[in-house]
């Protein structure tokens, strides 16, 4: 009678395990080959000159348009081939790393604090100053964002400056509400009325207690916002109304290429377009899996 | 329900209102509102005096700001720079095209989206669940105009299924649609999922189970409409994504919508198209998520008292 029963339990056991084994295998591999990914792409963007064979803007008319070095006229010397003017399209890939990380970096860092900074006044406070903030908030939110920011463009110019704080326009929102919700359920609970009975500053209270209770959350959120953020920069300089040349960007070299890819040219618009879904895809999965880790129970 | 449909609506207009109010200041963002409108034309001092007094920008901006708003209310955003024409106009003349698009996007976004996030959430952990989920990952990291270039690449110099780009048709419609649909379709197939395993969990779905129901049923009849709600929220936002994703989707294909007379606008300098062009996407949006609110309130009458 009991060894019926006790193989069972082998089995449900092995099965258990094994199930769990295999799904934390599976889950991990994405994690890891996201992170390789991004460090790959991390280490393009701070050593580009050393790692591409060609300096990105060096035009060679009598190259121009090479097919990758796989196939029929390739060359070796251009393993991804080149574009319309002759420039070396693994190089130029490697180039632009750099700016998208840049920008994408600095307009996270700047929304993040100026978000993080609004939302705790505005939760921290609360009476007029926060329903002024988050009205602006809801304002924001109703304008497409796309159509917001090549507004703010067209009137300041395109630089790659404008393009940081049009991003970091954009951002803010997010992240105050998230500090505002903190906020606004922290500075109830006793342990923060004990602060304040005991005579602690405001700015004591907000920045050494109130603060460490955001930040997992701040950092799931930005890097599910830096995916977002480089997109964005990505489509501006698509459109001619980000990043300008000679900063080499892979949304302008997709549109530099696009009449080319007509012809047959697909290289020219393929491999740039590749480095920028690899680096939002890598982005993309460590952000969720940061979560699991962090906060399995924000809900963005 | 009627002081609810109040109150949202006294919101939205409030919204809208603020959202012009932005996009006039816009104007004033460098200091001076004649210096962008002459930008990239060669005018000398005395057009730009005569244009500044023309325009009105001379009197003090309270003055100005009541005069924008009093013609705003009227229909007036001022006139193309380019063609003298009412700027509303000339861009509510190519709402038609966007809606075509964002509807036909959002009906294939939709099609695909919700059975695979149930098929996803049935089949918990599967490998079918992980494929499914892994592909809308890659398809929400892919950026729009690389999908419209790949598209082109395939569909229209490859195989020659449907034209690369311009107006006519429906075949004309189909490439932007398909391209505008992606990021939709990956975000709501993951949102439908998660929102419907989050319901899965619930005691009336084991209450439902328990009483021998079918899982067709339970799914189809009790899980899907309580898990709607969520999915409801995200299809309204992700029209003002699309009335954005437009922008470079219309860019790409030549589709002659919002988004690109818009950024024929913005190349020609041509600042009030774009500011009418800004407003009424807006409005347009703040709209739809006025109707959500409502529908919202309909289906959930919890919303309407907290």
């Amino acid at each position: 009678m009991s060894a019926p029963i006790a193989s069972s339990q082998a089995a449900l056991v092995r099965e258990l395990t094994g199930r769990r084994l295999s799904r934390f295998r599976s889950g991990d591999l994405l994690v890891l080959i996201a992170f390789l990914m991004l460090a790959a792409i991390v280490v393009c963007a701070l050593i580009p000159a050393t790692l591409a064979p060609h300096p990105p803007n060096q035009q060679e008319i009598t190259m121009r348009l090479l097919p990758p070095t796989w196939m029929a006229r390739g060359d070796s010397a251009h393993p991804l081939g080149t574009d319309q003017l002759g420039r070396d399209l693994l190089s130029r890939v490697i180039h632009g790393a750099r700016i998208s990380l840049i920008v994408g970096l600095s307009a996270l860092i700047i929304s993040g604090f100026i978000g993080v900074a609004i939302g705790l006044l505005a939760g921290y406070y609360r009476g007029w100053l926060d329903d002024w903030i988050m009205r602006l908030a809801d304002v924001q939110l109703a304008i497409p964002y796309v159509l917001l920011a090549i507004a703010i463009i067209a009137v300041i110019g395109p630089s790659n400056l404008n393009v940081v704080l049009v991003l970091a326009v954009n951002g803010w929102v997010v992240y105050a509400r998230l500090a505002r919700g903190q906020a606004l359920s922290l500075r109830e609970q006793e342990f923060i009325q004990a602060y304040r009975a005991l005579g602690a500053r405001d700015w004591r209270i907000v920045l050494q207690h109130i603060l460490p209770n955001l930040l997992s959350a701040v950092i799931v959120v930005a890097s599910l916002e830096l995916a977002g953020i480089i997109t964005l920069e990505s489509s501006l300089s698509f459109l001619g109304l980000g990043i300008q040349p000679p900063t080499v960007s892979w949304g302008y070299m997709l549109a530099d290429g696009r009449t080319y890819q007509l012809g047959g040219a697909w290289w020219v618009v393929t491999f740039p377009g590749l480095a920028i879904t690899a680096t939002i895809l890598s982005i993309n999965v460590l952000g969720d899996w940061l979560r699991d880790v962090l906060d399995p129970r924000l809900k963005i | 329900m009627w002081r609810y449909v109040r109150r949202r609506l006294v919101l939205a207009v409030l919204t809208f209102w603020a959202v012009s109010t932005i996009v006039w200041g816009l104007l004033y963002l460098t200091g001076d509102p004649v210096a962008i409108l002459l930008a990239g034309t060669p005018a000398g001092q005395t057009d730009v005096e005569q244009l500044r007094h023309a325009l009105g920008f001379d009197r003090p901006l309270p003055i100005q700001y009541l005069h924008f708003l009093s013609a705003a209310v009227q229909g007036d955003l001022g006139n193309s720079l380019r063609s003298g024409e009412p700027a509303l106009l000339l861009v509510s003349r190519r709402v038609g095209f966007t809606v075509q698009l964002a509807l036909l996007a959002m009906t294939l976004a939709l099609v695909v989206s919700i059975p695979v996030g149930i098929v996803s959430a049935m089949f918990r952990g599967s490998l079918t669940d992980r494929t499914l989920m892994l592909l809308s990952m890659v398809g929400q990291s892919m950026p729009i105009f690389w999908v419209g270039l790949l598209m082109i690449a395939v569909f229209a110099v490859e195989l020659r299924w449907f034209p690369a780009g311009g107006a006519g048709g429906i075949k004309y419609l189909f490439l932007p649609a398909a391209t505008l649909a992606l990021y939709p379709m990956a975000r709501i197939a993951r949102l439908v999922r998660s929102s419907l395993l989050d319901v899965l969990n619930r005691d009336y779905i084991l209450a439902a189970r328990a009483r021998g129901l079918r899982e067709a049923l339970v799914v189809g009849k009790h899980a899907l409409k309580n898990a709607a709600l969520p999915v409801i929220t995200i299809v309204a936002l992700q029209f003002g994504y699309m009335l954005g994703g437009a922008v470079i989707t219309e860019t790409i294909f030549g589709w002659p919508g919002v988004g690109l007379f818009t950024v024929t606008a913005i190349h020609e300098r041509d600042f009030p198209v774009v500011q009418a062009a800004v407003v009424l996407a807006s409005g347009m949006f703040i709209a739809l998520n006025f109707l959500v609110d409502l529908l919202y309130g309909w289906l959930d009458p919890r919303i309407r008292f907290s």
